[in-house]
């Protein structure tokens, strides 16, 4: 028997901080107040997570049981190398978005909806944690309805007409795929007789020969639903209107977090519910390929069409999850890593331009691309950061985004399937295409009359950007700094 | 088995999932924004009755443990009704939400149909 540390309290007691900060938002009346402890609160968080994630790095995975019960009849926790790395990312990412929508809000959001705001920002950030903890799939299903409720709500706080429906399809969409998620745990309970993860995957081993019909069944439904919710090509059309029309800060956590974890729960229950051997049986590497492929291509080819620049980046979204699924779809430890490196670098440019975006959208009155004419010189520090996010999602040697499509490329020849770097390379130059005419409008303009002047960016503002570009390029010129940690959280999932 | 003897044993699920497919027809096609909010709550129920119906055994008991008569055979899972009272709570809270946003729609545009919503909205957009 393993001693127990306190520190296995963390998760538990992370939590309930996020749950307590969500309740106790309404009933601070000052809204600096709620801000500064959401800030706190979170930078503890974040602290507290990385203590988790150099735990598990050094003594191994554990797991907790809610109120002691079995773990066949409780609810069990299971922290491992993957739940606790993707947590403190989340934790971390979402820490800087907070510091930068204490200013940012202020200019595109209704001051009576402050409070709001952050208490659905924070059971957001709690039904996140939790489906990436919990091993149990009642419990995950309710953290993915937790999350789809506060994620519509953060949509709609905005007070504005085409966001109420844009919330409203999000809401039908999610709800949609939600039922079908339940509709899947359903079938698959109805075999295995239990909740708890591992113990369903044991028993599936001998039960999926007998009942092949039943398994797949619940496959697809569960697969649909996450695939809905991760916005995988043929199910993206809610995302656009949803992702552009929220306001700066929710559009960045949005795209850059809540639909990685849905990829992320999918892959979770692809390998330790499902199992490989039914997986592949299933032929689901296969139909991943093609989804992701058309999901490449499609996304950039929409983002090609574009006339809103926050609009484009939604459907610049939707390609990169083709990129991520790719990555998946070759079910070895290499892809695992090249997607989880292309999760976390993807959340940060993505980040960066839906930020600086919206910060030419909401100081500047400046929303299609054909008014970036110039912008250059009356906006040159918002646009360079623009640019460089821009840089980062092309690819441009140095950024992350390059390192991330070398990591897959090199998965890809490791399994000798080259020919799906192909994919990359079309999709990458279609991402360079709708890229450079923004920054080439706004930057090389010939019979410019804008005097150069430098913008004063607020300092919270500012302080969450550098961080976002220093990051950018850390990963992309010292991809070891991260590495070791995807590795291990590729190995946790490979193993088990 | 026969096939009406099979019909028969899985009544509840063929129910269910009719149920089911009924319910997503009114999403996906009626243009009426209360319809589809019904329609989302025909397929919830669908799957909880689907749930249910897991657990169920015909001729069971209440799960309430006696001690002078123990029959442990022919409980009825309790589990499956104890998830849907979760799943109930849920889609409550959707439910509520959705007519919400309903309202607020309705109050911005003054009709509820989606294809005039969507219309009305692209006539802004080109503004």
């Amino acid at each position: 028997m393993i001693p127990f540390s306190w520190l296995e309290l963390f998760p538990v007691l992370q939590m309930s901080l996020l749950v307590l900060m969500a309740l106790a938002g309404p009933l601070i009346p000052s809204k600096g107040v709620v801000k500064g402890m959401h800030l706190v609160g979170l930078t503890l968080l974040t602290i507290s997570a990385f203590i988790v994630l150099n735990y598990t790095h050094t003594s191994g995975p554990f797991a907790f049981q809610m109120g002691g019960y079995e773990r066949n009849i409780g609810i069990e926790l299971l922290i491992d190398s993957f739940s606790a790395f993707f947590a403190f990312f989340v934790l971390f990412f979402v820490t800087l978005i907070h510091l930068f929508s204490m200013t940012s809000l202020n200019l595109d959001t209704p001051a009576s909806q402050h409070t709001a705001y952050y208490s659905l920002l924070s059971l957001m950030y709690f039904s996140m944690i939790g489906i990436l903890y919990s091993n149990d799939l009642f419990n995950m299903y309710v953290f993915i309805e937790i999350l789809s409720l506060s994620a519509c709500g953060i949509i709609s706080v905005s007070r504005k007409k085409q966001n109420y429906m844009a919330a409203f399809r999000y809401l039908m969409m999610n709800t949609l795929a939600s039922i079908s998620v339940m509709f899947g745990i359903a079938l698959i309970y109805m075999l295995t007789g239990s909740l708890n993860v591992s113990i369903m995957a044991e028993r599936l081993v001998e039960l999926y020969p007998m009942y092949p019909v039943n398994v797949s069944l619940s496959l697809g439904f569960i697969g649909v639903g996450l695939a809905i919710k991760s916005a995988i090509f043929p199910f993206h059309v809610w995302l656009p209107d949803a992702h552009s029309s929220a306001n700066t800060s929710a559009s960045a956590i949005l795209s850059g977090v809540i639909i990685k974890i849905y990829l992320l729960t999918l892959i979770k229950l692809l390998y330790r519910l499902f199992t490989l051997d039914v997986v592949i049986d299933l032929r689901i590497p296969v139909v991943m390929v093609v989804l992701a492929g058309v999901a490449m291509l499609m996304g950039s080819a929409f983002a090609l069409g574009q006339k809103e620049i926050k609009r484009m980046l939604a459907y610049s979204t939707v390609s990169q999850v083709g990129y991520i699924l790719l990555g998946f779809s070759i079910f070895t430890w290499g892809g695992l890593v090249a997607a989880f490196f292309y999760i976390v670098s993807h959340a940060f440019v993505k980040g960066l331009l839906f930020l600086t975006a919206g910060m030419a959208k909401s100081i500047h009155g400046i929303k299609s691309i054909k008014a970036t004419e110039g912008i250059g010189y009356k906006i040159p520090l918002t646009m360079m950061l623009f640019t460089v996010g821009a840089m980062g999602m092309v690819g441009i040697p140095g950024t992350s985004g390059f390192m991330a499509k070398l990591q897959l490329s090199l998965a890809f020849m490791e399994v000798s399937r080259g020919y799906l770097r192909s994919f990359l390379i079309i999709s990458g130059v279609i991402n360079a295409l709708y890229f450079f005419p923004i920054i080439m409008n706004s930057f090389f303009q010939e019979d410019n009359k804008e005097v150069f002047k430098l913008e004063k960016i607020p300092f919270a503002m500012g302080f969450t950007l550098l961080m976002f570009v220093g990051i950018i390029f850390a990963l992309g010129l010292f991809p070891g700094l991260l590495l070791p940690y995807l590795e291990a959280a590729a190995m946790s999932l490979m193993g088990s | 088995m026969n096939a009406f003897e099979l019909f028969v044993a899985n009544i509840h699920f063929l129910g269910a999932v009719i149920i089911f497919v009924i319910g997503l027809y009114m999403v996906i096609a009626h243009p009426n924004l209360m319809k589809r909010i019904i329609g989302i709550n025909v397929m919830s129920s669908a799957v909880f009755y689907f749930f249910v119906a897991i657990g169920n055994i015909s001729g069971g008991e209440v799960p309430i443990v006696n001690p002078e008569a123990l029959t442990p055979a022919s409980f009825i899972n309790p589990l499956p009704s104890a998830l849907i009272l979760t799943g109930i709570v849920i889609s409550v809270s959707i439910t509520v939400y959705a007519l919400a946003l309903m309202i607020k729609i309705y109050q911005a545009y003054g009709t509820l149909n989606q294809d005039e919503i969507a219309e009305l909205m692209k006539k802004e957009a080109d503004l």
